[in-house]
């Protein structure tokens, strides 16, 4: 009996050893690249150009992340990112807002203010998730053409907030079908109207569903290129544009110390959102799929 | 015109028709229950009352207006959910407020009511949790609470007291009985609870397969059950339904009992003259030497040990020996689960009664409390 329990014992040991060990190789792999970027953005274009790739930066410098935030030549500006992540912080913040709060809203209608015909306008949206962005490139620029927003931020947030309301309306209708209907119901008897049963009932109950939502759209949002690129011009780009320029401009040489430096600050936003807010992301798409 | 009129109500959900053609007339003030064997559409019923679910036809008439236009916030009644329904993200006390802010009640008013309820629902150290910290009787308790601090037309409660332990649930039935008393609201209220529809009830609406069986008193329910099915679903335990065949004769009328219908050895002549059998000719309407199979239905406490019987009881009573199968206690009575030629039958005496010894025993059946039922339709025969 003893010996067999000191084998699971001794096995239960090895197999969490390998367990850790390969969690711990993966994560190296992972974490390499960025790694990699980050060392290369502290070292001078010398050390860069005579050194290892992989060595840690002699000469700690922070001159590249200046340069990157508000000195390189983009085209033939030359003053940084700086500007282009203000316009993704203007066109990011009222995309996600407004297309999540539209989702919800949504949602509460399609499962629980329902009207002839909701699963027909459910399904259309659900194929609008699955339109190739190519595809309505054509389109939606003589529509914004027409509009008379072609070329600025608030055209591109329109788009988004289209693009973005299919998934936010999927996520909250899938979370809200999953409160009873007899909730609205007793808030229905007791005279509540719509607004006050969404507002003071629905929405508090969908913390959740709402950080999904938000950190979603706010990845696809920042993180877009193609919309960007197609439907903003010179000084309203996005600061992905702006970061595919600012590498493509460069006169004498790639200086690849401002290039990584320029590229973690156009990805710190979305990093930090998935460091701060993950935990709720991963809780949100749990929600629902076991009952409380 | 009474309070709440039904009339002809139809409801279906896709095929299944879940009540068909329902009447039921409720006048103002009165505690109607509605009493039926799960799944027969009572909690269906209530939603249309309540506005929450469409109606297919017929109509719903409150103080003589039709409540199929209107909204159910407009209908002022109050509904405890069978599920509860509480608002998951508010605390106890904002749940029981929150109908009250929504109608611009002063904050002053909306405490005093909240601390009110709380204290007669015992619930008053909950007020700041959450609906997800409480257990389902609490959890059933706040649903009641929601409902008490309104003042409306109409309470419908969906088995408010299902989840409750033994003590609370006497507690709680007490209470709901003085909010009547007092307040004179006219409630429907559901439940499976036969002692609670007995205690509660000015009239009971017996439900099956989304048809009224019988909507009268609890005494009419319990004493004169309209039908087999009636019969059987109220008492506890039930009444027995003996299948029997009935004949009538040049002079009297003669009873067999015997199983699939086989004329057994037991058999009992009424003769024509006898009140009873006066009273039960003209619904059986049989000519001289006809039968019919029926059922005949003997509540458990009108059975009694034969030795026990004398003088007048005995002329109208019947005579069986039945075999007994065992005894269960249950303090105040026992009850003895009879075998009667393959059949079950069961009788309720008083426990001081002594218990016979013997396996094989006589019993006598009173049978100015039996009640006759067509064997096939049910029909009240008597
Ligand atoms: N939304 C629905 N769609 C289809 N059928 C339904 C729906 N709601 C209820 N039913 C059916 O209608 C019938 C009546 O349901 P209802 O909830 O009124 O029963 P009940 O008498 O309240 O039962 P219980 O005592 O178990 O609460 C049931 O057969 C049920 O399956
Ligand atoms: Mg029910």
């Amino acid at each position: 009996m003893s010996t067999n329990d000191n084998i699971i014992y001794v096995s239960g040991k090895l197999s969490r050893f390998f367990i850790y060990a390969i969690l711990l190789l993966a994560t190296l792999f992972y974490l390499f690249p960025l790694y990699v970027m980050l060392a290369t953005s502290f070292k001078t274009l010398d050390e860069i150009r005579i050194g290892d790739m992989l060595a840690f930066p002699q000469f700690f410098t922070l001159d590249s992340w200046v340069n990157a935030w508000g000195k390189s030549c983009i085209g033939v500006e030359c003053s940084g990112l700086k500007g282009y992540f203000l316009n993704s912080i203007k066109m990011a913040l009222p995309a996600v807002l407004i297309s999540t709060i539209l989702g919800a809203l949504n949602g509460f209608i399609l499962t629980k203010w329902r009207f002839p015909g909701h699963t027909l306008i459910f399904g259309l949206m659900l194929f609008g998730c699955f339109i190739p962005f190519q595809s309505i490139l054509i389109p939606m620029a003589l529509v914004l053409g027409k509009l008379k927003l072609a070329g600025g931020i608030t055209g591109l947030i329109i788009v988004h907030i289209t693009y973005g309301i299919g998934f936010t309306t999927l996520f909250f209708r899938n979370y809200y079908i999953n409160v009873p209907t007899e909730i609205l119901n007793a808030a229905k008897m007791e005279g509540a109207g719509f607004f006050t049963i969404f507002l003071k009932i629905f929405v508090p109950a969908s913390l959740p569903i709402f950080m999904v939502s938000i950190i979603w759209q706010f990845t696809n949002v920042w993180n877009d290129f193609l919309f960007g690129v197609s439907f903003a011009g010179g000084k309203n780009y996005p600061v992905t544009v702006a970061l595919n320029n600012l590498i493509n401009s460069t006169t004498s040489g790639k200086e690849y110390n401002v290039d990584m430096a320029a590229a973690i600050i156009s990805a710190a936003p979305t990093l930090l959102v998935y460091v701060l807010a993950g935990k709720y992301f991963v809780r949100g798409l749990l929600a629902g799929s076991v009952k409380k | 015109m009474s309070f709440l009129e039904i009339k002809q109500l139809t409801k279906k959900f896709a095929k299944t028709t879940v009540f068909k053609d329902i009447n039921l007339q409720i006048e103002k003030g009165e505690f109607i229950v509605l009493l039926g064997p799960s799944g027969c559409g009572k909690s269906t019923l209530l939603n249309c009352i309540a506005g929450l679910l469409s109606t297919d036809s017929g109509q719903i008439m409150m103080e003589g207006e039709d409540m199929n236009v209107k909204h159910p916030s407009k209908r002022d009644i109050a509904m405890v959910f069978q599920s509860y329904a509480l608002y998951p993200n508010m605390t106890v006390g904002k749940n029981i407020s929150f109908g009250m802010k929504v109608r611009r009640i002063p904050e002053k008013t909306i405490q005093e009511k909240v601390s009110q309820v709380a204290g007669i629902l015992n619930i008053t150290e909950l007020l700041n949790r959450k609906p997800y910290q409480l257990s389902g009787g609490q959890q059933q308790r706040v649903a009641i609470g929601r409902a008490l601090v309104r003042d409306p037309k109409l309470f419908l409660f969906d088995e408010p007291l299902s989840n409750l332990d033994a003590k609370l649930r006497l507690k709680m039935r007490t209470e709901i009985k003085r909010l009547h008393k007092n307040l004179k609201t006219t409630i429907i209220y559901v439940t499976h609870d036969q002692v609670e529809a007995m205690t509660l009830a000015d009239k009971i609406a017996v439900i099956n397969h989304g048809k009224v069986m019988q909507f009268a008193s609890p005494k009419e329910i319990y004493f004169s059950p309209n039908s087999a099915f009636v019969a059987q679903f109220i008492g506890s335990p039930p009444m027995n339904l003996i299948p029997a065949s009935i004949t009538k004769n040049a002079t009297h009328y003669q009873i067999g009992i015997g199983n699939k219908g086989k004329q057994a050895s037991f058999s009992l002549a009424i003769p024509a003259g006898n009140t009873l059998a006066k009273a039960k000719h003209s619904r059986l309407q049989l000519k001289n030497n006809e039968s019919r199979k029926i059922l005949l239905g003997i509540r458990p406490e009108n059975i009694y040990l034969a030795k026990n019987i004398a003088g007048s009881k005995k002329l109208s009573a019947w005579k069986l020996s039945m075999r007994l199968d065992f005894i269960e206690p249950h303090g105040a009575d026992n009850q003895l689960i009879l075998d009667l030629d393959g059949m079950e039958i069961i009788c309720r005496l008083h426990s001081d009664i002594l218990l016979p010894k013997t396996s094989e025993t006589e019993f006598y059946l009173d049978l100015n409390k039996a009640i006759f039922y067509d064997a096939e339709s049910g029909e009240c025969l008597s």
